[in-house]
């Protein structure tokens, strides 16, 4: 018998596959749905399987997605870090803005204490030589700038126009040696002087002996001269060494930082004729 | 080691049928039949007795994890790996159109084969019309895949069992 089969395994192979086959799904059409033991085993035999199979599969969608994450968080870095430097160049030009604004209050401010109208002028370039120290301010003839308009800051008194084109404007500052302004001090009434020496240093020359002078004291314009209109703060005194002398020897600073300069307000006064002249 | 390599490829195609192939589903909207390309491969490769065991073991599995009657594609499969066997010894050609119409033809003997004995063990349920639908494409998905997934499992078998005896079968002049 054993031997018949073996001969004849094909055959016997299809017999008893029909034979399983027809008897598995008799009973799985009479029970109507209901689970035979068979079933469940197989399906829980298949259920390992497919776990076990399935898990290089499983790993290689998790590895996959995890990339994708870092990829797509490498991408959300350079996009934030681009964001961050357009924020942090908005946020500089806000600060920027926002100094400029508190400068220009200060303009403002100190332009209704005077009397003649004023137009702001931005300072374009410094300008510097042997011969003397300059600002270039962005007004020039075009907008009514003329030759030895004065020229001011909120902290006082900055300079004169010395030279005019049509769009920008040199000024002669306070600290060439080539600019003298008539003073008087404040407190004492005395009058000198106001410039710089050959050697660099901002002095009053010609103020009385007994003008009473003091370290601290405000020299403000005097208006002689008509360049300048009276009371405009120009520098403080910082030391006075009387020298017995007819005149005093004093020492002061101009009011304005010049190194900080840049804006400042061009009165836009014509300066009056001297009558002297 | 053949047998080894035979229960490595049927876990292989349990796992590509429930995973894999469920891509070509959402992609076509028809999964191709690895249980039958797999049971077409060995009675293509193998003897008509390996092919109709695997065929077998592979349509059972089938049967579990659909949850369709249990038996109707171990007995599909088993026929299908019986045929295909047969079919080695009688057919001279093993080109790309050999693999495409064998799969074809199996599948649409899986599909009619299946409708018959539905009807005949579940007859108060009626075959929709999805169901000849889905099998259509399956048979075609099957016909254009056949080729390409016969003949990469010819070349893995030939690769991983360098035996003295070379490939089981090899291929005729």
């Amino acid at each position: 018998m054993l031997q018949f089969l073996i001969e004849r395994r094909n055959a016997a192979l299809l017999i008893a596959l029909f034979v399983v086959c027809f008897m598995l799904m008799t009973v799985s059409a009479l029970l109507q749905g209901r689970s035979t033991f068979i079933e469940r085993g197989l399906f829980s035999l298949m259920g390992q399987i497919v776990d076990i199979g399935d898990a290089p599969r499983k790993w290689a969608v998790g590895t996959w997605q995890r990339y994708l994450l870092l990829k797509n968080a490498h991408e959300e870095n350079v996009a934030l870090r681009q964001r961050l430097l357009a924020f942090s160049a908005n946020h500089a030009r806000i600060r920027e803005l926002k100094t400029e604004i508190a400068r220009l209050e200060e303009l403002l401010r100190a332009s209704r204490n005077l009397a003649a109208p004023v137009r702001l002028a931005r300072i374009v370039a410094h300008g510097g030589s042997i011969y003397g120290k300059s600002l270039i301010v962005d007004l020039g003839s075009a907008d009514g700038v003329r030759r030895d308009m004065p020229v001011v800051h909120q902290a006082g008194l900055v300079g004169r126009i010395s030279r005019v084109s049509r769009g920008v404007s040199q000024v002669l500052p306070l600290l060439d040696s080539r600019s003298a302004v008539s003073v008087i001090a404040q407190r004492s009434r005395a009058q000198g002087i106001f410039s710089i020496s050959r050697q660099g240093e901002s002095e009053v020359r010609h103020m009385p002996g007994g003008a009473g002078a003091r370290p601290g004291d405000l020299l403000i314009s005097s208006g002689l001269g008509g360049l300048f209109p009276k009371g405009l703060p120009v520098a403080r005194v910082t030391e006075v060494i009387d020298a017995k002398e007819l005149f005093l020897k004093v020492r002061a600073e101009p009011l304005v930082n010049f190194s900080s300069l840049e804006e400042v307000l061009i009165l836009m006064t014509e300066p009056r004729e001297n009558p002297w002249k | 080691m053949s047998f080894l390599f035979c229960a490595i490829l049927l876990i292989f195609t349990i796992v590509f049928h429930t995973s894999a192939a469920e891509y070509f589903s959402d992609w076509l909207g028809a999964r191709p039949d690895a249980m039958l390309l797999t049971t077409v491969f060995l009675g293509l490769r193998r003897d008509r007795a390996a092919a109709l065991v695997g065929g077998f073991v592979l349509g059972l599995a089938q049967d579990a994890l659909s949850g369709s009657l249990l038996g109707l594609n171990a007995l599909l499969k088993g026929l299908i790996g019986y045929c295909a066997g047969g079919l080695k010894s009688t057919m001279t050609s093993r080109r790309l159109f050999f693999y495409c119409s064998t799969a074809f033809f199996a599948s649409v003997f899986n599909l009619a084969l299946s409708a018959g004995l539905a009807m005949v063990f579940l007859p108060d349920k009626a075959l929709p019309v999805e169901f000849w639908l889905e099998g259509a494409r399956t048979a075609g998905l099957n016909a254009v895949l056949a080729p390409m997934i016969i003949g990469l499992l010819g070349k893995i078998e030939v690769k991983t069992l360098p035996s003295s005896e070379g490939a089981p079968y090899l291929e005729r002049p």
